[in-house]
């Protein structure tokens, strides 16, 4: 009986409460921003049209729907990006893979990287359009190319430090070397790898926005030049805020994947300490 | 012999140099099927080295190994290995681990299976299939250890201070353990280890090496098992180890650096 009077006053795992903050400060963000609005449209403090308000930014949003235009611009991005980044972040985890492996080929690999890593991306984009054309290929392989080289920067590292111990109980244990490569190398460079593309992941999305606002007819990027050129405030809001929230998804999605991936992996600075 | 060592130099020196140092100078042993060898010695004689020669992560300079017969090229399945520092999957789990042999070499997924969950039991891991390595304690990550290596079924178990990390009460449920393993499967087991009591409650023979790399003899325990460590034969056994490691430690002291010029 002692037992169950001991247990009461055992230290409990709390469930994490609901945190409330976060979507008070969205709200009151969002609350400012209209009274700022309509505070100005009144009082003209500064030219009403530079600052439409969070309500007229829905309105634009109700009629690109309306003209059945948003879902297209919404989807064209999406699709761009999700082929651009699938396309570099697979280059780049095979050319790293290789080149993490040799000596030789990194011996060859690293002076090309400095040599074309310090180059940002985006300077290069009227390049890639004139040997690819105006058409979908230069975007893809724009976006692509802004993601290929941090993911390849981290999955060289990762192949490289993998433990040598592990490889050789993988050889004691009878593997082959693909076998090593599926199961030791490529496991253990995962981790590195998804830090690889949590960082392209930004860049693959400013590259989407720069391709789409050079030369595209849809896309989101497309629909703030666009908007841009008939001065339609409300819809360049409305653009700008629909990137942030596909990057938000995409960014989502990719912190779903790595927690199924990595269930095995706990450490750091989290995990140091039970509080 | 199952295990034959002959005549082995091994020096982590270049074979430009003008001057080597060689761990081992001349290292001949052998075990036969189904014997528990202990190589015992100091920090720094070569004990690792040897044993990585055995398992083949490295070659000799001189002179061969042999497992049946056959000389060693290179790391293979006919010899499980046992690491100090485990050595585990931490991206796979304890079942996992485990299957990891029979599954690499195309053992069918039903026997693997099988296996896998025999080697488990016989660890006495049941109901920890599922844990990650990290969850695990010390003990149990080396159980792991010891049961993806036996599902080889290696003809030779390779074990480099397998119980180094563990503290004293540990290590010594996990010898009793091993003892056990051992009886059961039979494997030809070379343990390395730098404690004169676990060499001596283990092992068929204690092969004693010193610190200019070559063999300061051959033990063999002729106690029957279980053993006792506090008998008086057992004792008989420890103090005549000390005082062979023990010539070594003083000749070491003002001995010249094992330097061997190329001949
Ligand atoms: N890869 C290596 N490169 C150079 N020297 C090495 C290497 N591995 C081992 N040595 C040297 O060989 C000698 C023997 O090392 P080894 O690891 O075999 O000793 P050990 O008997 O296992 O010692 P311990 O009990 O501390 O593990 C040491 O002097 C060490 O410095
Ligand atoms: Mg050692």
């Amino acid at each position: 009986m002692q037992d169950v009077a001991q247990l009461g006053r055992l230290r409990r795992v709390r469930p994490a409460a609901v945190d409330y903050t976060r979507w008070v400060t969205i709200a009151t963000f969002f609350l400012v921003w209209q009274l700022i609005a309509v505070y100005n449209a009144v009082h003209q403090v500064f030219n009403p049209v530079f600052l439409p308000s969070p309500t007229m930014v829905l309105r634009a949003g109700r009629d690109l729907v309306g003209r059945g235009v948003l879902y297209l611009h919404i989807l064209q991005s999406a699709w761009r990006l999700l082929i651009g980044f699938s396309l570099g972040t697979a280059v780049a985890v095979v050319v790293g893979i290789l080149v993490g492996r040799s000596r030789r080929l990194e011996s060859i690999a690293a002076p090309l990287l400095d040599l074309v890593g310090p180059i940002p991306p985006f300077a290069l984009l009227p390049i890639f359009i004139i040997w690819f054309g105006v058409g979908e290929l230069p975007k893809l392989v724009f976006i692509a190319y802004a993601t290929f080289l941090p993911v390849l920067a981290y999955t060289v590292d990762g192949v490289k430090s993998v433990n040598p111990l592990l490889i050789r109980s993988a050889y004691s244990l009878g593997a082959s070397e693909m076998q090593i490569f599926r199961r030791v190398v490529l496991k253990s460079a995962l981790p590195n790898i998804f830090v690889g593309m949590r960082v392209s992941l930004a860049l693959s999305f400013s590259a989407l926005v720069v391709a789409e606002m050079i030369g595209a007819d849809a896309g989101l990027g497309y629909l703030i030049i666009d908007s841009r050129n008939f001065f339609r405030m409300a819809n360049m809001f409305l653009a700008a805020s629909l990137i942030g929230v596909e990057y938000t998804l995409f960014s989502l999605l990719l912190g779903r994947v790595e927690a199924r991936l990595f269930r095995w992996r706990k450490g750091g600075y989290a995990h140091a300490l039970e509080r | 012999m199952k295990l034959a060592i002959e005549d082995v130099y091994k020096s982590f020196d270049p074979f430009t140099a003008s001057s080597r140092r060689f761990v081992l100078r001349g290292v001949t042993l052998q075990a036969a099927q189904g014997e528990f060898l202990s190589l015992l010695g100091h920090s720094g004689c070569g004990k690792s080295t040897l044993l990585n020669l055995v398992a083949g992560y490295i070659k000799p300079d001189r002179g061969r190994i042999l497992i049946d017969g056959t000389t060693v090229e290179g790391p293979g399945a006919d010899r499980g290995v046992v690491f100090q520092e485990y050595a585990l999957f931490p991206w796979y789990t304890v079942h996992e681990n485990i299957a990891f042999g029979p599954q690499v070499r195309g053992v069918p997924a039903g026997t693997a299976q099988e296996m896998t969950q025999r080697y488990i039991a016989l660890v006495g891991l049941t109901g920890f299939e599922h844990v990650y390595p990290d969850a695990l304690s010390g003990g149990m990550k080396q159980r792991v250890g010891i049961a993806r290596a036996l599902a080889n079924e290696p003809t030779v178990l390779l074990m480099d201070e397998p119980f180094g990390a563990l503290d004293a009460l540990t290590r010594e449920a996990m010898r009793q353990e091993l003892l056990r393993i051992w009886l059961q499967v039979r494997p030809t087991v070379v343990f390395v280890t730098h404690s004169i009591p676990e060499a001596v409650a283990l092992s068929d023979r204690i092969a004693v090496m010193n610190l200019r790399g070559t063999l300061e003899g051959i033990i063999p325990v002729d106690l029957p098992r279980p053993r006792d460590s506090h008998a008086a034969q057992f004792l008989e056994y420890v103090k005549a180890l000390e005082q062979m490691l023990m010539v070594d430690r003083k000749s070491s002291a003002t001995r010249e650096p094992a330097a061997l010029s190329e001949e």
